[in-house]
C-alpha cells in the first residue's frame, strides 16, 4: 500500500515537472505578446514613456530554459524592433540604433524579424547621416526579404 | 550450606531458591555445570518425560514473560522514507529540466504584403516605419499564436 502511494506521488511529481517546464515557455511567450498589446494601448493614449517601459521590461525577462533558442530569438528580436521603431518615431536615432544593434546581436535568421532590425538600424543610420552604413543594412534586409519571397514562390527549396 | 548449621542464612536461602527455579526451567542464574548435572539425574530417573501439569505451568510462565515484538516503523524510518522520496522527486525534476529544448516552432510564412512593406521601407523615400508596423501586426498575432500552441502542448 505504501509502495503504491510512493509510486503515485513520484508519477505526479514527474508529470507536474514536465508540465511546469514547458509552462514556463508558454507563460514567457504570453508575457511578451501582452507587452505588445499594452504598448499599443499606451501609444494610443499618447503615453510613449509607458509603452517604452513595458517593452523594455519585456526584453529584460529571462528566457525559460526549455524554450527553443530560435523561438526565443524571434520573440526577443521582435521586442527590440518595437523599441527601435518607437525611438525612431520619437526622433531618437541613437537609441533606435542601439536597440536594433542589440537585437541583431541575439542572432541572425532568415526571417522577418532579423530583416526588420536591419531596416530599423538602416533608418537610424540614415537619420544620423551615415548613408553607407544605412545602405549596408538595407542590403542585408533585402537579401533576407528576397529569400523569403523566393521561398513563398517555391523557388527556395529544390 | 553447612549441614552442621541449624539455620541457613538469608543468602543461602536465596541461592537455593534460584537453583530450584533454574532446575525447574532448565536454565537461569544457576551455574551451567550444576544445571547439567541436575538434568542428567532427572533424565536417568524418568528419561526426560515431562509432567503435563508442569509442562502447562512452563508454557504459561513462558507466555507471560514473552513481550510483543517491537514495531519497526519509528519516526526514523518515516524520516528516511520521506528523505528518499524527496531525493527521488528532486532527481526526476532535474532530469526533466535538464533535458533537451523542444524543436523550434514552425512559424507561419510571412504574407506578401509584409514582404512588400519591408522592401518599401528600405528606400530613402520611406521616412517612417509605420506602414511596416501596420503590416507586421497581423503577422505578429499569427506568430505568437503558433508559439503559444507549440509550448502549450
Amino acid at each position: 500500500m505504501t509502495r503504491v502511494a510512493c509510486a503515485t506521488v513520484l508519477v505526479l511529481v514527474a508529470l507536474l515537472a514536465g508540465c511546469s517546464a514547458t509552462r514556463g515557455s508558454e507563460d514567457w511567450v504570453a508575457q511578451a505578446e501582452s507587452a505588445h498589446h499594452v504598448a499599443d494601448e499606451r501609444l494610443a493614449q499618447g503615453d510613449v514613456d509607458g509603452a517604452r517601459q513595458v517593452l523594455r521590461s519585456a526584453t529584460e525577462t529571462s528566457v525559460p530554459k526549455k524554450t527553443n533558442p530560435e523561438d526565443a530569438r524571434v520573440v526577443r528580436q521582435d521586442l527590440h524592433y518595437r523599441l527601435a521603431a518607437l525611438e525612431l518615431s520619437q526622433n531618437r536615432p541613437d537609441e533606435a540604433r542601439r536597440w536594433a544593434t542589440a537585437g541583431l546581436e541575439l542572432g541572425r535568421g532568415t526571417d522577418v524579424f532579423t530583416a526588420n532590425l536591419y531596416i530599423a538600424r538602416g533608418k537610424a543610420l540614415e537619420k544620423q547621416g551615415d548613408a553607407s552604413g544605412a545602405s549596408r543594412d538595407y542590403h542585408d534586409a533585402l537579401l533576407i526579404t528576397e529569400a523569403l519571397l523566393d521561398k513563398s514562390l517555391g523557388k527556395g527549396t529544390p | 550450606m553447612n549441614p552442621d548449621d541449624i539455620e541457613p542464612t538469608a543468602e543461602e536461602l536465596a541461592e537455593a531458591e534460584e537453583l530450584a527455579r533454574a532446575l525447574e526451567r532448565g536454565h537461569g542464574p544457576a551455574p551451567a555445570k550444576e544445571l547439567e548435572t541436575a538434568a542428567l539425574l532427572r533424565y536417568a530417573k524418568d528419561r526426560g518425560a515431562l509432567d503435563p501439569a508442569r509442562s502447562q505451568l512452563t508454557l504459561d510462565d513462558a507466555l507471560s514473560r514473552a513481550r510483543p515484538r517491537k514495531r519497526t516503523s519509528s519516526w526514523r524510518v518515516i524520516l528516511i522514507g520521506a528523505f528518499g522520496l524527496s531525493a527521488a522527486a528532486a532527481a526526476t525534476l532535474l532530469a526533466l529540466q535538464s533535458g533537451p529544448a523542444p524543436e523550434a516552432s514552425a512559424l507561419p510564412a510571412p504574407p506578401r504584403a509584409l514582404l512588400d512593406a519591408q522592401i518599401r521601407a528600405t528606400t530613402s523615400e520611406a521616412a517612417s516605419l509605420e506602414p511596416l508596423g501596420a503590416e507586421l501586426k497581423p503577422y505578429r498575432v499569427a506568430v505568437y499564436s503558433t508559439l503559444r500552441e507549440h509550448y502549450g502542448r
